[in-house]
């Protein structure tokens, strides 16, 4: 007796939105014969460290001669542990009810030892994407949660969906498909099919392999195909996974020029100011700020008055909502958004460009399509320097510090600007004197460049010198902050501290951790996962990054560093770190005294470089990058000792 | 305020004007069929000759200061329940907010309604602003946009209904009615009379917990409910002071309580479910917990039939066991580990109904209720008495036999009348069969006799320890290289496995490595061992061999460095959960950490040859009704070994104990940076 009911569904259809639309259901990729052969064939596990294979991973997408456009999906894998259960037992599908309709072709479970058990209608449930669930005029966005049923370590799931349009509502077809997934894919496949008159863009990275090309009664068909293609786990390469896997990039945009303009007019059509904005506008604390604060201002209340509704990726033409609709209802996605602080910003004269920005280092010029991009940012030119300003978060950032490429939009049509982060900088110099009675007076010099300095982190100088002051000489206070430059692609402070004690006394010694610099490399390169143990794919940095600290400390008489630790020295080519540590018996007088403190015995000199001087580092070396940060972070943890304090003191 | 009403008086007659506007034609709306006379009408409220625009001013007049500075103040917010013999229920309810801040109209930007189609309808009958300049907008009710409700692992169909506002200033006011008929969470067959789905499925019955606190402050909160003269309520107040009042006619008997003036309740890190602190009603027309328990029994029973599969399975996973205790352990690690959390619905009777375990074993999946039901039909298939039972996780059940649960679990009868409790939902990856977390949790056993509202014991944190064995040695550059071994038991079992469980096998020197970070960030791991997460046979152990480069100070005469069981235990917020807390110094609720339990550290350092321990930091023995902290450290020579204990002693932490875990922690972080003085 079979252990499990198996239900026999060979075609189970579920349609969602509007009524179905009547043309013919793109071919399946895999016949249900051929799933079952595939299923059998890797019955056995072989790769018995994975989480799960991909047995078959393939997409079908149509361009109709009207427009609309269909795509079909197909995915087959083995689940190996509990965390590929949970991580695939209930995929979810985005569609636009208002314009798609979804079809359900097959969610199938091969239980081992032959079983099939077969999803039916109750494992099947529409609900609202969080993202849009406030803002009631975006909630044609329907996510279709597909539950997988029977599963259970080792067996294979099916699922063969279909998302076609009721009618043509997209300029153009266009597409981003990712090759890799996290676990190994057997078997890759992808065929896009358009009217042989249309001409398709495409760029494959990562990946080598054009598409082979069957033309055949005036429809032309691209198709690629893979063999094994190894799971790619670091998807997280702050691009979303774009630099880490094979991506292919398609579309039948005609060209940029079309893209941009046809954009721009529709963000210029709905940024058009009404009464009531004006009233808002004019009612704003703006008055006497210069033209930084009035679009910081603007943009901060629009941003926290108004709620995001994110929930699809740049595709297409954005139709944005009027800005006063968004104003008005306050809820709006990141075209809306763009129309509306348009709208307002020039209700103050201050006048913007569009600009879209890339989702990745580069972009892929032959391919024009609006995936490539995503996010909307307003370029200004404001008090002589040209400022970003982003309009769903409302910060403001400096194109140095974005560092990928913008399209910028504008009634002349399209250019292109080409960001390099350059080089980014953290560099802190500390000058403290000693008093015999321990307390610590003196001050810092701090330069921030390029990617490690986000100016909308901190809340003016001020703010950035509490945090700098805080975490070099715990529990001292500050003097005024002397601002060199403030700005969004740098800033150059310096101001004077002093605490009554430096570090932890404990007897007759002091212990003493020596200062990291704010935004260093620890700091930057926290967030890359380098406790792992190797990696298969480059690991992306921002940019190449330096970091320099010189700490000066002058000691009162009979007070001298008992422990001081071992100079370091690690050189790669994927990262190099180097401090010295000097004990000097009479102080150079090469920098200016901070106060008239006594501070008249022997002088610590400690100098800390870092730097890593590649933006992307190749699985090769990644164990270099992970020694040299290690050492790093070993001795940025170890003391420096002064002895010499009365016992009991 | 010469002019003004007492305010008892006030409150009673803005009540009255507030309460018509459920009925009263000239605000508007329909009045239901079924309204029932006598609770307040406009006659009433024009006959003082005061407008409602004067009305609303009484409102809004005297707001606390503080108030003024927050998001929105809730003015208004009434509920009245009419219930029929049936138990079918309609719910009237009136909210006026105030919007006090541009984020407030934010917040307000769009209002939504939530509603189950099968089990409930709703209507939104009014969405009004009023606004500063005494004029008011109706927003007509058939804008709102019906659609899914957004939903995570539980599918059950629920719908929402979701209107967007034109632009709220501070000082607006956004009034609210809506009538829904129904009751939350359940399907009933869609036969016979149209209102029959609407029938609660304990038929003929009432039931509803009131909270009379929320996320801002409120001027007035009401709720009333009206039943038929043979129907009468039970109900008890709890968390702090509530005004009630019982009246009657002929016909009906009307229970009504009201609070006013309430602050906005504050949120507090690990606190419990609001309902255990915030002031409420528990009502209920069930005579008392059997009477719940044999519905509870006789509505699932039928569902727990078993088919030759099930039964081959249950024989295979029992044979050669040798006691019940192994047999309930190898059925419930079973259920546990293959029928996986996600919810799908079965149509009629989903919510309150366990999904037939036939149903369940083919999908795999379910929801607690049906995974409970997996067991029971897995036990019973062994030979075993089970029933499923009604518990609620992470908050309180009050004596009154309203319905008040949000689990479900599993009871095994035993020869003495006894039951043995399993709980497989919150037992995968654990060697435990009834989770160390739900400890003094109240349950109700769903039996044929009918049971009474019970509670599991307490669960010590001897039960749920961590067992470190930390052997290291301090090399002549000043490395350390050691050696670590975790144990865990009862609830520390699980939190280990589970740690291996959601990474990729290969990430698990990874996991480890963000343990031992707390040591120092420089940590490498040299080699590991780890047992089988599925294997229950044995508590879970992990082991790892490190090596921290220039962990000590040293010199040709000193060593000096950190405890390295100190800095462990500085990172064990994963085991005793006060640990690593963002800083709270007081509270005003209780903290719910689910569990009790103890890092118990054995810990054996060397100094290089020559170098003897010269100073330690001091000894710590700190004892409180709610943790404890104590450390012994003996030294021969190079040699230490310290002995380390940190216990979390208690489930729920009340708020006038807290300090006594601050007390510890900070005295954890104190001691930690302090130096271990090497000398020759």
């Amino acid at each position: 007796m079979k252990a499990r009911a198996a239900t026999i569904s060979l075609f189970l259809l579920v349609i969602l939105g509007a009524p179905t639309s009547a043309r013919a259901d793109l071919a399946p990729l895999l016949e249900p014969d051929e799933v079952r052969a595939l299923v059998a064939e890797h019955a056995a596990a072989e790769f018995p460290e994975e989480d799960a294979v991909v047995l078959f991973m393939g997409e079908r997408v149509r361009l109709e001669p009207d427009g609309s456009i269909a795509r079909r999906t197909q995915r087959i894998v083995l689940l190996q542990t509990e965390r590929a259960i949970g991580a695939l037992g209930d995929p979810r599908v985005t569609f636009n009810r208002r314009h798609q309709e979804l079809l359900i072709h097959r969610c199938r479970t091969y239980v081992p030892g032959g079983i099939e058990v077969d999803a039916t209608d109750h494992a099947f449930n529409p609900v609202t994407p969080d993202a849009v669930a406030r803002c009631p005029d975006r909630m044609f966005h329907q996510d279709m949660v597909i539950t997988h049923v029977g599963i259970e370590r080792g067996c294979v799931i099916e699922l063969d969906t279909e998302i076609r349009d009721l009618k043509p509502h997209q300029a153009w077809l266009e597409g981003e498909v990712f090759l890799h997934e996290p676990y190994p894919v057997l078997d890759r496949f992808l065929e896009i099919e358009t009217p042989d008159h249309v001409t398709l863009h495409y760029e494959l990275s990562r990946l080598q392999g054009g598409p082979e090309l069957h033309q055949e009664q005036g429809r032309a068909h691209h198709i690629w195909h893979f063999g094994l293609l190894p799971g790619v786990r670091e998807s997280d390469d702050g691009y979303g996974g774009r630099l880490a896997r094979g991506r292919l990039l398609y579309s039948t945009c005609p060209s940029w020029e079309y893209l941009a303009r046809r954009t721009w007019e529709q963000i210029d059509s709905a940024a058009q100011p009404d009464t009531l904005m004006a009233t808002f506008v004019n009612s704003a604390e703006l008055k006497g700020a210069g033209e930084l604060e009035q679009a910081r201002e603007i943009l901060s209340v629009l941003s926290s008055q108004t709620r995001r509704a994110n929930v699809r990726p740049f595709a297409g033409l954005p139709n944005p909502r009027s800005a006063a609709e968004t104003f008005v209802f306050r809820c709006g996605d990141p075209w809306d958004r763009t129309s509306l602080a348009i709208a307002a910003l020039g209700m103050v004269d201050l006048g913007v460009v569009t600009t879209l920005r890339a989702n990745a280092r580069d972009v892929k010029k032959g391919v024009p399509m609006m995936g490539q991009f995503s996010e909307v940012w307003l370029q200004a030119q404001v008090d002589g320097e040209t400022v970003l300003l982003d309009p769903v978060s409302g910060h403001l950032e400096s194109p140095v510090s974005v560092a990928r490429p913008f399209l910028i939009l504008g009634e002349r049509g399209l250019e292109w600007r080409e960001e390099s982060a350059g080089q980014g900088l953290s560099r802190l110099w500390v000058d403290l004197a000693m008093e015999s009675g321990g307390a610590v007076a003196g001050h810092v010099d701090l330069r921030l460049e390029g990617v490690q300095w986000r100016w909308s982190d901190h809340d003016g100088p001020g703010d950035l010198a509490d945090e700098v002051a805080a975490q070099i000489l715990p529990g001292s206070t500050r003097g005024e902050v002397d601002v060199r430059w403030f700005g969004p692609d740098r800033c150059d402070l310096r101001f004077e501290v002093e605490a009554p004690s430096l570090g932890e006394r404990d007897g007759s010694r002091t212990y003493v951790r020596l200062p990291a610099p704010p935004a260093g490399i620890a700091e930057a390169i926290g967030g890359y996962g380098l406790d792992r143990t190797a990696r298969s794919s480059p690991l992306f940095l921002p940019a190449p990054m330096e970091e320099v600290v010189k700490w000066r400390l002058r000691l009162p008489e009979g007070i001298e560093p008992v422990y001081l630790p071992a100079a370091a020295d690690e050189d790669t080519r994927a990262a190099r770190f180097a401090m010295t540590i000097e004990r000097i018996a009479r102080p150079a007088d090469a920098w200016s005294r901070p106060d008239e403190r006594e501070a008249r015995g022997e002088e610590i000199q400690v100098n800390w470089t870092a730097g890593l001087p590649m933006a992307e580092i190749p699985p090769a070396r990644y164990l270099e990058l992970k020694k040299v940060i290690g050492r790093y972070q070993a001795e940025n943890q170890r003391l420096l000792i002064l002895g010499g304090w009365p016992e009991g003191d | 305020m010469p002019n003004s009403p007492a305010p008892t008086l006030r409150f009673l007659f803005l009540l009255i004007w507030l309460l018509a506007g459920f009925a009263g034609p000239a605000l508007g709306q329909d009045q239901p069929a079924t309204c029932p006379t006598g609770v307040g009408g406009l006659p009433e409220v024009t006959g003082r000759g005061l407008s409602p625009e004067a009305i609303l001013g009484h409102l809004e007049a005297d707001l606390a200061e503080d108030w003024k500075s927050g998001d929105l103040v809730t003015l208004f917010d009434s509920t009245r329940v009419e219930v029929e013999l049936s138990g079918l229920t309609h719910r009237y309810h009136r909210r006026l907010v105030k919007v006090m801040s541009e984020a407030g109209g934010r917040q307000m930007a769009s209002i939504r309604f939530d509603y189950d189609p099968a089990s409930n309808l709703i209507e939104i009958r009014r969405v009004r602003i009023h606004r500063t300049d005494g004029r008011y907008e109706d927003i007509d009710p058939a804008r709102a946009q019906d659609g899914f409700a957004p939903a995570h692992s539980i599918y059950w169909g629920a719908r929402m209904k979701v209107i967007a506002l034109p632009r709220l200033r501070p000082g607006d006011v956004v009034e609210t009615i809506t009538y829904k008929k129904g009751f939350l969470i359940a399907y009933l067959l869609e036969t016979g009379e149209e209102d029959e789905r609407y029938i609660p499925p304990m038929r003929g019955h009432f039931y509803d917990s009131i909270l009379f606190g929320e996320g801002h402050p409120f001027k007035i909160k009401h709720y009333e409910v009206i039943l038929d003269r043979e129907k009468p309520l039970q109900f008890a107040t709890y968390n702090g002071e509530i005004y009630a009042a019982q009246t009657f006619t002929d016909s009906t008997l009307t229970y009504q309580w009201w609070s006013i003036d309430q602050d906005a309740v504050t949120y507090e890190p690990r606190q419990p479910g609001r309902s255990d602190f915030v002031p409420k009603v528990v009502m209920a027309t069930v005579d008392d917990w059997p009477e719940k328990s044999r519905w509870f029994f006789e509505v699932n029973d039928p569902v727990f039939a078993w088919n030759e599969a099930i039964q081959a399975k249950v024989d295979e996973l029992t044979e050669g066991l040798k006691s019940p205790e192994e047999e309930y352990a190898v059925l419930t690690h079973w259920v546990a580990d293959n029928i996986r959390y996600s919810g799908l619905s079965m149509g009629k009777g989903e919510g309150y109904t366990i999904h037939p375990s036939t149903m369940t074993w083919n999908e795999r999946c379910g929801v607690c209720k049906d995974i409970a039901g997996m067991l029971v039909t897995f036990l019973r298939a062994a030979g075993y008495t089970s029933y499923p039972a009604m518990t609620m996780a992470g908050s309180r059940v009050e004596p009154v036999p309203a319905d008040q649960f949000n689990h479900c679990v599993v009871a095994v009868r035993q020869d003495d009348g006894g039951y043995v409790m399993l709980d497989p939902t919150w037992v995968p990856r654990s060697r435990d069969v009834w989770s160390k977390a739900e400890g003094e949790q109240h349950y109700v056993i769903g039996s044929p006799e009918g049971e009474e509202l019970t509670a599991i014991r307490t669960f010590e944190a001897q039960e749920s320890p961590l067992h470190v064995e930390l052997n290291t040695k301090i090399e002549k550059t000043g490395d350390l290289r050691g050696e670590i071994t975790l144990v865990g038991e009862g609830y520390l079992d699980s939190r280990l496995r589970r740690m291996l469980a959601g990474e990729n096998r290969r990430d698990w020197d990874r996991r480890m490595v963000r343990l031992l970070r707390a040591i120092s960030p420089a940590v490498q791991i040299t080699e590991s061992e780890y047992a089988d997460f599925r294997d229950y046979r044995e508590p879970m152990r992990c082991s790892a061999r490190f090596h921290i480069p220039g962990y000590a100070a040293i010199t040709d005469s000193t060593c000096d460095f950190r405890s390295p069981s100190l800095r462990f235990l500085q990172g064990c917020g994963g085991f005793v959960r006060f640990i690593g807390l963002a800083p709270v110094e007081d509270r005003s609720h209780p903290a719910l950490f689910w569990a009790t339990s103890l890092v118990d550290i054995e810990e054996r350092l060397e100094l290089p040859a020559t170098y003897e321990i010269a100073a330690e930091p001091e000894d710590v023995e700190l004892e409180f009704a709610s943790g404890s902290f104590l450390t012994t450290t003996e030294t021969k020579g190079k040699r230490r070994t310290s002995h380390l204990r940190l216990a979390l002693l208690k489930r729920t932490v009340p708020a006038d104990e807290w300090a006594d875990l601050v007390t510890i922690a900070d005295t954890l972080d104190t001691i930690a940076e302090s130096m271990v003085a090497g000398r020759k």
